[in-house]
This record gives structure tokens, C-alpha cells and sequence, in this order.
């Protein structure tokens, strides 16, 4: 099991209790008198059954409030997900922050920001780079790249997973779209692994067939599932903070009384993936304040009052366009605020622009990011031995600490010292290499793909994985995909 | 076929299989009895000497005296007290330091008995064991898992609790804090577990989770005893709901990790909420306080393939069959026929409901005849499936040995008639 | 009159959603001539797009306006059709977010700058199938279609409709651009597109450019 990092101190909240309670009724009187559309009557008829009013013209699924409750109780606050090498598995919930790589369709070049179709060997190669990186705990899907060169778009999240599969034994989440979550359960099957499913909701207020298919499969094979609804504060979200908050919150317990419905008592992890508009262009922002604070108010809610397990998507991506001080203005200040307000898991390591561009040389920088920001929330602990009045009062006030045995015995414990910054003195830098943290982070990279060998599949593994794939491409063949 | 294939063939209402040969037990006092009377000492049941994090023994101190010498082994027989209980294979709850029997057992050919996998599955780290007053006649003392308890020790029946640890929001949130989470469930693991593991791949018994005293209204008993339980289903309703969340979720958590890495055959949920006239809660207190948490961890159990999920309950639960029922459990147990409980009326009403249990353990006394027509019924339900027959509760001291061999005979043969395998 | 052809731009140019059908309705009562409404109504619309475009406007306001819009047209439609007459436009759109794929905000932004711009906008909706697009190619006569994808798994389906466009002989018929977050110009190349734009404003101008206007 991986053990992530141990909150040791309670989350920050923002919200006093009245609002807590404000953003949860809001969101039942959403569920109840709006309602949310599912577009699968195969899920409609198990909400109907269920007890909610389903209009099967609109195909709008009206939930009472005492099935939303119903359906949060009987989600377990934490749930484990098992990787193809059981010591990488993950248990969500409670106090533990994992942190999941980040994602981009395209190849970032770190030099110049030119982005590129990927190679199957640079996706694998950045496969292989977070393998390594003690912080990256999961890989979502279609990671590290959206797209693979040579690879069919609809392959491309078989193609994806299967490579996960080949060159990580960590856990990963499945996809959703066009029936991509057959092919990428077989696939964590034959490595001998769970899969985080994954349902994703269309916002406002809806979700796909696609996603629909993709929870009752996921849920079939056992999986516990990732969910999550893209939010767009002043797009697809109310502009303010509190009421795309209720409406965030609304699709997420919409789709969690889908799952407990289908199947009680599955784990889920709900994302919070919220982006406010920029106002000039319709695009995304991200890492502002209204996001964080987003994310805060969820974390709180969810945390301690639903009990289920979250993850922040917050820190995953950022609008500058190349690996510089804007990425990390941009997605640091929404990662620590995620950790200390309770997330379980925050998406951070790799992401350059928007969902745009990915490089494993930034993943290396995040992973320094992600243990310091993992060292925080461990808090430290106060105690006669921690505080050592007979160490102050033996240095007195001309000694130094640096010979006290017990600064050899904790100086590790008690800080986290990272691995890529530059941390020379002046001197040092100005008379040598005069290397960025970037360039050292690309020397750190080469040196994991010399040394680092994740542990390969079985041969009867590989050949079933190629069987998977060869399955999968005849499937989209014959549907006219390819 | 071994007693786990023949466990959950019978659980699941296999027509072929004959159903399994084992009691709910006996009380010390009637194992005694019986050696004097006949029954052959080969195995004289060992209460558990060892008070262990895992499993811990809430009773064992009072049962040995041995709570000074925590961690250590007592070698030698120690003599059964008359209040113990003695585990005749329907169950097997090892953390009440109650033995196992084993001379009647092999005397009637009875199968393996039931195994609870060795976690901890109530607070992690334990309470240590604290001794407030101890004299000739009684030893006062706090257990493992916080309750203050009296064992009179003339009269050596289960050590009574007196203060229990959740006393109001405070005392809970302290406990949640330190005992009751899911960021140390590798603790909840012994050290021996990898080979505990192996032993159970290869197992010819069924192996269950739960257990004494795990349960929605037992756990709240357990640790704030029943007339405050009472008074907070009125008024401190968020408390017990926090509470049996906090429970429900780490149950879920651990039993998942457990299941990920062996099968389990059957889960069993310790309530005894029924008196003997009737249900201690109503039906409205069940449907808030009881129903959503035993769909929380019966939902769970069924999406990980554990569909045997029995419940304990002694007294009369008639009312409450349909509500257990709702809620996703699968089977009950002991049927107390002197509480009223009737197998063969609950056969008819709900016929794919699991039953163990339900002889009249107290008519045994009464003669061949009585046996005789007590026992008629059991064929009917034999043939049905998904039923183990035996006495309602631990047999009393007042059933002589000879009567017992009668009744266990005739119901082995019986059992033996219904079953080509 | 020159006062309320006034009071109609000032509606657009204000944002006042809520009393565009009534002061349209007044318009019309005056009897004022139903082109020369229509007009103040695009010129007032053309100035928030400009606003826009320098930086002075944002988007909750380029969309206000547009709604003001579509209050006020229909009742100017209504008396230019009584009276048989004809409003010019720049080109005529048929648009839409690709089978598949549910994201309208893009599609509505670029639908809207459109329409500011001075194009007559046909606005298929989201979800469209490969054939709804070209039912609509066929009816609707457009010069331009225009397709919005959000992911990158639904991108392909605007080669599907590009395809379709081949096989039923209507390709050389129309223009097609396509946009949205997957899509670049590379992959609008590899799929026989005719223009990209990376954001709205973009897309107006590739339309414009593509049916060779300013």
C-alpha cells in the first residue's frame, strides 16, 4: 500500500456551519425540484426504481432528498484501489493526500513551448519518469498524453491504459467515452489490476449515455470509480462561487445516487474540476483565487459532511505556455490550498498549458512540489522530546545547535529537503554550471530512464494486453471508428 | 465435502447436500455436568490464557485471573467456570475468551466450526487493561475496549458492565480520534498475518468477518450501554449517527482489505436487540438508526460477492424479520423457540431467509417424547435448505448428558436422512 | 423616429434584455421602416463585437447583447417579411458541436460573434449527427459550416462530417471551419477542414476571410 501523506492537524474551513448546511440544501432543492438528466434509460429505470420521479421524454431524473442522503451514507469514507504490484496500491479517504500525475494532449517542448504530436515512445517514456517519482501515487486516464501519434483517436484510450499498464505498476483510472471502459477493464484484468473507473458528468446538470454505460461496467467488474463534472464558473456554473458550488454539487450527488444505486456501499472518490471563464477569450482560467476557494468550501462539505472521499483537479494545469514561474504561480497556491482544507488527492505533477501540453520535466519539478507540499501537512509533532529544553538550555546563548545529536537525529523528519531546486550558494552557481531548476530537472529525468525499470507484465500478460488491443481495434473497426 | 463447501451449499439452499452437524454451545456449568455424567475428557475445552491486541479477550481477565500477566501463557487445565460460554461450532467468537468445544463434537461427528479471520475490527489501539478493586468475591476492572465491568467470582458468570467509555460527544470524539479510523488500518493487521493468510487459502471451514460484538445497535450497547442508548436515540441522534458512520466506514475499509486478499465465506452482524417478548428498538428507531447503516454494509459485502450475511439476535424479532430483511441480511440466528421465535412459521413467511438454531434447548429436559415432537418440524426445513438445526442458545446446566445424546442423535440422523452428500 | 431606432441600439448597447421585445414591438408600432431597425440593431450589435475585440467588452457582455437580439428580431423579421422586403447579411452559417459531444459554450460564443458580426447563423444545437449537418447543408444553402468539438474523442467525428460532405457532393458547396479545445491546425489540415480558429473572435475572422469579406 502506498502510504501518501498523513494529515496530522484538521483542515481549514471556510465555511461556518449555517453555510455548509446553505450549499447542502441548495443542492437537494437542485436534485429534487430541477432535477438532473441521465441519458441512459437503463439508468433512469434503476433511479425510478429507486424512487425518484423520472420523466422518460426529457429523461430528467427528479431525487428526493432523503434518497441523496441515503445514497451519501451508504458511500464508504475511504476505499482502496489495488495496483498490478500490490505494495502501490491506494486506500482514498480519511487523512491521507495522494497526489495523481496530470495529463496534456500534446508534447511540450521545455525549450520552446512548441507543442507536438506525441510519440508512443515519449508517452512511454513519461509513463515510465512518474513510475519512479515517489509522489506520483495514480495516474488518471489517457495519461501522460490525450492523443498518441499513429494511434487512432478512439484507441487512443486503450492504447493509453494499456501503455500504463506496460510501464507503471500503479494504480490507474479508466476513461469513459465510446465504450473505451470495455477494453480498458480487460486490460487492468489481464495485468491483474483494479482500475479507478471513471464517470464524468456533462454540465450543466446532465450526463452522457457514454458515462451512463461506463458506471454500470465499471461497477460490474468491481471497480470503485472516480467521479467527477467538469465545472466552468460563469459558463457551465453560475459565476459566483457559492452557487456553482450547489450546482457542482448537485451533478456530483446525482451521479453518487446513480452508483450507490446500481451498486451500495461502492467506493467513489468525487473530483472537484471547476475553472472560472475568461471573460475576454471563453477560455479557461486557471489557478485564480474564486478556484481555490471553490475547491476549499468542497473540500469542507464533502470531507465533513458527506464523508467521501475528494480529489482536486485544481493544480493539474495552468495557461502559461511553458515550464516557467507563471506554471507554478499558477497551480501551487491552489495545491497547498487543496491539502490543507482535506483533499484526498490532488492532480498536480506534469501539466503545462490548459489541458493542452504535458512534459515529464516538469513532472520531476512537481514531485518536490507535491513532498514538500506533503511534508506540510504532516504537521510536526510537539512534545518534551520535540521542544528539548535541555538542548536549548545546554546551547545556552553561545552554542550551536548544529552539534546537538538530536539536529543529526531530526533534521530530516522534521523538514523536507528537495531534490531538484538549486539550493547552492551564490558562489557556487555563479562560478559553475549555472543550471535551472529546469535543466537540472531534465538531467534527473535522463537519469531515471537509465536506471529506473518498472517491473514488466508476465509474458501471458503481454500477449493478453496485444489480444485486448487487437480485440479492441476490430471492435471500432467494424463500428466504422477507424 | 468439507465443512465450508457445506456450509455455503446449505447457505445458499442446495437440495443435495445434508445440512452441518454443530451446536450454538454450551454454558460451563453443563460441560461439567456432563463429564460427571458420561460425556469422555479428551479435549477439556482451554479457555484462551493469552490476552492479545487481536482478538482481544474482553473476559479473559476474569476468567484466568491472568490480566497481571498480560502476554503471557498459562499452561495446565483450568477449570470451566459455570458462567462461561463454550463454543459448539455455529460460532466461534474468541475475543469474549470464550474456548471452543471439542469432546462432544467429536463424540457426535460434528463439522468444522466456523473461523472469525484474526483482525482487530472494534478500536485500534485497545484500551489497556486496568484493575480498580479486586477482593475475595469480585474483581472490579476496566477491559480492553474501555467498559468497566464486575465479575463476581462465586458465582463466575459473564463479568457485568457497569461505565461504559462513550459517555457524550466528547468521550466519542476522543475515541474516534485515537481508536476508531482508517489512517492506521495496517494496525488492525497481527504480525502473523501473511501466514494467516496462506492457512486460510487452504482452509476446510468457513472463515467470517464480524462478529461479537459488531453490530448497529450491539456496537452502540457494547460501548455506551443500553439506557443510554436509549435516551440518545431521542436526543442525541447526530451523536449516534456519527458514531455508527465512523463504525460502518472503518468496517467497510478493513473488510475490504481483507477481501482483497482472501475469500470470506459468511459475515455475521452481533445485535441481540430483542428482549424476550419483543424488539427493544420500534420500528421507527430501526428505520433511522439501524436501516441505512445495515444497507451501507450489506451493499458493500454483496458488490464483493459475500452474500451470507447472518445476524444475532436472541428474543422474540418477529417484527423485525422484514425490516433485517429490507435492509439485506441474509440469515438469522439463534431462532429462540422459548422467546417464541418459530423456525417452521418463518420457513412459510419468508422462505429464502437463512436460519440456524431454533430447538428448544430447555424442552430437552423434558423427556424422549417432548424431543420427539419438538423435532418433527426440523425435516420440513431440512428439505427446504439454507437451515442448520440446533438449540436455541448455549445449552443450560439443567440438560443431562443422556437427554442431550437423544436429541442430538436423533437430529444428526435426521440431518444425515436429508442429504445424499 | 430617429428617437427610437436611437432607443433600439441603446437597448443592445446597454444590455437591456428585458425590454428589447417591447421597445422592437414600439418600433414597429411607429412604423418605422423594418431595415432600417434591423440595421441599428447589427450596427449597435457590431460595436459591442468591436468593444469586445479591443479588450473594453467581455464575454457576459458580448452575450447580454446578443440575447437583446433575440428579443428584438423576431419582431423585426415578422414586419420585414409583411412587407416583402430583404435584409442583407454577410454569409449565411450552419453550425454546431459534433455528435457525441454535449459542450455548447464555445459553439454559442462563436454562434454569437457571429451573428454580431453581421452572418445569418443557422445554430444546429449540440450532439449533431453527421447526416442532421448535411440535411442542413442541403436545405439551408449555407456558406460556411462551422463544427465545435470539446474532446479530444468526438474531434474525429468532424472528419466524419467532412466525409459525408465528400460523399454526398456537397463539399465544394461550402466552407467548413472547425474549432474547439482538442482541435489545432495541424489536425484541421489532416482532416480536409478549410479553416481554424483557436478562439471565437478567430473563427469570425477565418469566416470572413474565408468568404473574402473586408
Amino acid at each position: 500500500m502506498q502510504k501518501g501523506f498523513k494529515r496530522n492537524f484538521d483542515p481549514i474551513e471556510i465555511l461556518n456551519s449555517s453555510q455548509v448546511e446553505q450549499i447542502h440544501s441548495g443542492t437537494l432543492h437542485v436534485l429534487e425540484d430541477v432535477g438532473f438528466k441521465f441519458d441512459s434509460q437503463k439508468a433512469l429505470k434503476v433511479l425510478e426504481k429507486r424512487g425518484c420521479k423520472v420523466d422518460h421524454d426529457t429523461r430528467i431524473a427528479k431525487i428526493p432528498p432523503y434518497i441523496v442522503e441515503e445514497c451519501i451514507a451508504s458511500t464508504p469514507s475511504s476505499f482502496m484501489v489495488q495496483a498490478r504490484d500490490k505494495d502501490k496500491s491506494v486506500r482514498f479517504g480519511a487523512n491521507t493526500l495522494y497526489f495523481m500525475n496530470s495529463a496534456g494532449a500534446r508534447y511540450s517542448d521545455v525549450k520552446t513551448g512548441k507543442v507536438t504530436m506525441p510519440t508512443i515512445q515519449q508517452n512511454n517514456e513519461a509513463v515510465i519518469v512518474s513510475d519512479a517519482l515517489d509522489s506520483v501515487n495514480v495516474f488518471p486516464s489517457y495519461t501522460p498524453y490525450f492523443e498518441l501519434e499513429g494511434v487512432p483517436p478512439v484507441m487512443s484510450c486503450p492504447v493509453s491504459c494499456a501503455q500504463r499498464m506496460r510501464y507503471s505498476t500503479k494504480p490507474s483510472r479508466g476513461a469513459q467515452p465510446t465504450d473505451t471502459f470495455i477494453w480498458e477493464t480487460k486490460l487492468a484484468q489481464a495485468a491483474g489490476a483494479q482500475l479507478l473507473g471513471c464517470v464524468e458528468g456533462a454540465a450543466p446538470l446532465s450526463l452522457s449515455e457514454d458515462a451512463c454505460n461506463a458506471a454500470f461496467y465499471y461497477l460490474d467488474a468491481g471497480f470503485p470509480i472516480y467521479i467527477a463534472s467538469g465545472s466552468i464558473m460563469g459558463g457551465s456554473h453560475p459565476i459566483t462561487v457559492a452557487g456553482a458550488s450547489v450546482s457542482h454539487n448537485a451533478e456530483l450527488l446525482a451521479i453518487v445516487v446513480l452508483l450507490q444505486s446500481v451498486s451500495p456501499g461502492c467506493g467513489i472518490i468525487a473530483n472537484n474540476f471547476v475553472t472560472a471563464m475568461n471573460m475576454a477569450t471563453g477560455d479557461l482560467n486557471f489557478g485564480t483565487a474564486a478556484v481555490a476557494l471553490h475547491q476549499m468550501a468542497y473540500n469542507q462539505v464533502w470531507h465533513s459532511l458527506y464523508k467521501i472521499p475528494v480529489n482536486n483537479t485544481g493544480s493539474a494545469f495552468s495557461n502559461s505556455k511553458k515550464i516557467d514561474y507563471q506554471v507554478a504561480a499558477e497551480k501551487l497556491p491552489l495545491a497547498l490550498c487543496s491539502a490543507l482544507s482535506g483533499a484526498n488527492m490532488i492532480v498536480l505533477h506534469g501539466g503545462v498549458t490548459g489541458e493542452l501540453a504535458y512534459n515529464p520535466v516538469l513532472a520531476v519539478i512537481d514531485d518536490d512540489v507535491a513532498n514538500s507540499i506533503g511534508r506540510i501537512v504532516e504537521g510536526f509533532e510537539v512534545s518534551e522530546g520535540t521542544i528539548g529544553l535541555d538542548v536549548i538550555a545546554k546551547v545556552g546563548s553561545s552554542g550551536t545547535f548544529l552539534s546537538a545529536p538530536e539536529t543529526r537525529r531530526l533534521w530530516k523528519d522534521e523538514d523536507f529537503m528537495p531534490k531538484i531546486y538549486d539550493k547552492t550558494s551564490y558562489q557556487e552557481w555563479w562560478e559553475g554550471d549555472k543550471k535551472t531548476v529546469i535543466e537540472k530537472a531534465e538531467d534527473r529525468m535522463q537519469e531515471i530512464l537509465a536506471s529506473h525499470k518498472p517491473e514488466p507484465l508476465t509474458g501471458d500478460q503481454e500477449n493478453e494486453v496485444q489480444k485486448i488491443l487487437d480485440e479492441a481495434t476490430g471492435y471500432y473497426k467494424e463500428k466504422g471508428l477507424i | 465435502m468439507d465443512s465450508r463447501e457445506r456450509f455455503l451449499e446449505v447457505m445458499r439452499f442446495g437440495r443435495d447436500v445434508r445440512s452441518l452437524k454443530w451446536e450454538f454451545g454450551y454454558w460451563g456449568k453443563t460441560l461439567k455436568n456432563w463429564y460427571s455424567q458420561g460425556l469422555e475428557e479428551k479435549d477439556y475445552p482451554a479457555i484462551p490464557t493469552e490476552i492479545s491486541t487481536f482478538q482481544a479477550s474482553l473476559y479473559t481477565a476474569a476468567w484466568t485471573g491472568q490480566w497481571q500477566k498480560k502476554g503471557s501463557k498459562r499452561g495446565g487445565k483450568i477449570e470451566l467456570p459455570n458462567g462461561i460460554g463454550v463454543w459448539g461450532g455455529g460460532t466461534y467468537w474468541p475475543n469474549q475468551g470464550f474456548p471452543l468445544e471439542r469432546d462432544a463434537g467429536r463424540y457426535f461427528g460434528f463439522d468444522k466450526s466456523t473461523v472469525l479471520a484474526k483482525v482487530e475490527q472494534l478500536l485500534c489501539p485497545k484500551f489497556e487493561i486496568k484493575v480498580l478493586e479486586e477482593d475475595e468475591n469480585k474483581l472490579r476492572y476496566i477491559d480492553l475496549d474501555g467498559v468497566e465491568r464486575i465479575y463476581l467470582k462465586q458465582e463466575a458468570t459473564i463479568p457485568t458492565s457497569m461505565k461504559w467509555p462513550i459517555g457524550d460527544w466528547e468521550s466519542w470524539e476522543k475515541i474516534k480520534r485515537e481508536r476508531v479510523h482508517t489512517d492506521n488500518l495496517s494496525e488492525r493487521f497481527p504480525p502473523d498475518w501473511k501466514d494467516m493468510v496462506k492457512i486460510y487459502k487452504e482452509r476446510d471451514y468457513p472463515l467470517c468477518l464480524g462478529g461479537y460484538p459488531l453490530g448497529v445497535f450491539g456496537t452502540l450497547v457494547h460501548l455506551i450501554g443500553y439506557e443510554k442508548l436509549f435516551f440518545y436515540y431521542y436526543d442525541q441522534g447526530k451523536l449516534i449517527k456519527d458514531i455508527l458512520n465512523t463504525f460502518t466506514d472503518v468496517w467497510i475499509a478493513l473488510w475490504e482489505e481483507v477481501l482483497s486478499q482472501i475469500d470470506i465465506d459468511c459475515v455475521h452482524i452481533w445485535e441481540d436487540v430483542s428482549t424476550g417478548t419483543a424488539s427493544m428498538v420500534s420500528p421507527a428507531t430501526f428505520k433511522e438508526f439501524m436501516t441505512p447503516y445495515y444497507k451501507k454494509l450489506t451493499g458493500f459485502l454483496k458488490s464483493k460477492g459475500v452474500d451470507i450475511i447472518l445476524l444475532d439476535t436472541d428474543g422474540d424479532c418477529n417484527e423485525l424479520i422484514p425490516l433485517f430483511m429490507e435492509a439485506g441480511i441474509t440469515g438469522l440466528y439463534p431462532m429462540e423457540a422459548s422467546a417464541g421465535m418459530d423456525v417452521l412459521a418463518a420457513r412459510k413467511k419468508y422462505p429464502g431467509l437463512q436460519m440456524m438454531g431454533g430447538i428448544p434447548k430447555s424442552k430437552i429436559p423434558l423427556g424422549k417424547k417432548e424431543i420427539d415432537r419438538f423435532l418433527e418440524p426440523v425435516e420440513e426445513l431440512l428439505k427446504h435448505g439454507g437451515y442448520i438445526p440446533y438449540g436455541d442458545h448455549l445449552i443450560p446446566p439443567e440438560v443431562p448428558w443422556e437427554d442431550f445424546c437423544y436429541y442430538r442423535e436423533k437430529l444428526n440422523r435426521l440431518i444425515d436422512q436429508n442429504g445424499k452428500v | 423616429m430617429e428617437d427610437i431606432l436611437e432607443e433600439l441600439k441603446r437597448a443592445v448597447l446597454e444590455f437591456d434584455v428585458d425590454n428589447a421585445h417591447d421597445i422592437a414591438a414600439k418600433a414597429v408600432q411607429q412604423g418605422v421602416d423594418p431595415l432600417q431597425a434591423a440595421k441599428a440593431l447589427t450596427e449597435a450589435i457590431r460595436i459591442v463585437g468591436e468593444k469586445f475585440g479591443s479588450g473594453e467588452l467581455f464575454l457576459p457582455d458580448l452575450v447580454c447583447a446578443s440575447e437583446v437580439l433575440k428579443k428584438a428580431f423576431p419582431v423585426i423579421n415578422e414586419e420585414i417579411e409583411k412587407k416583402g422586403k430583404k435584409q442583407e447579411s454577410l454569409g449565411k452559417v450552419v453550425l454546431g458541436t459534433v455528435f457525441g459531444d454535449i459542450h455548447s459554450i464555445g459553439k454559442g460564443m462563436v454562434s454569437t460573434l457571429l451573428y454580431a458580426s453581421g452572418f445569418e447563423v443557422i445554430d444546429l444545437g449540440v450532439n449533431v449527427k453527421s447526416e442532421v449537418f448535411l440535411d442542413a447543408v442541403k436545405k439551408d444553402n449555407p456558406d460556411i459550416v462551422a463544427m465545435s468539438a470539446l474532446l479530444t474523442t468526438t474531434a474525429n467525428e468532424q472528419k466524419n462530417v467532412i466525409e459525408g460532405l465528400k460523399k454526398a457532393g456537397l463539399r465544394k458547396k461550402v466552407k467548413v471551419i472547425v474549432g474547439g479545445s482538442p482541435i489545432n491546425q495541424e489536425f484541421a489540415d489532416s482532416i480536409g477542414a478549410d479553416g481554424y480558429g483557436a478562439t471565437a473572435p478567430e473563427g469570425v475572422k477565418v469566416a470572413k476571410k474565408l468568404l473574402e469579406i473586408d
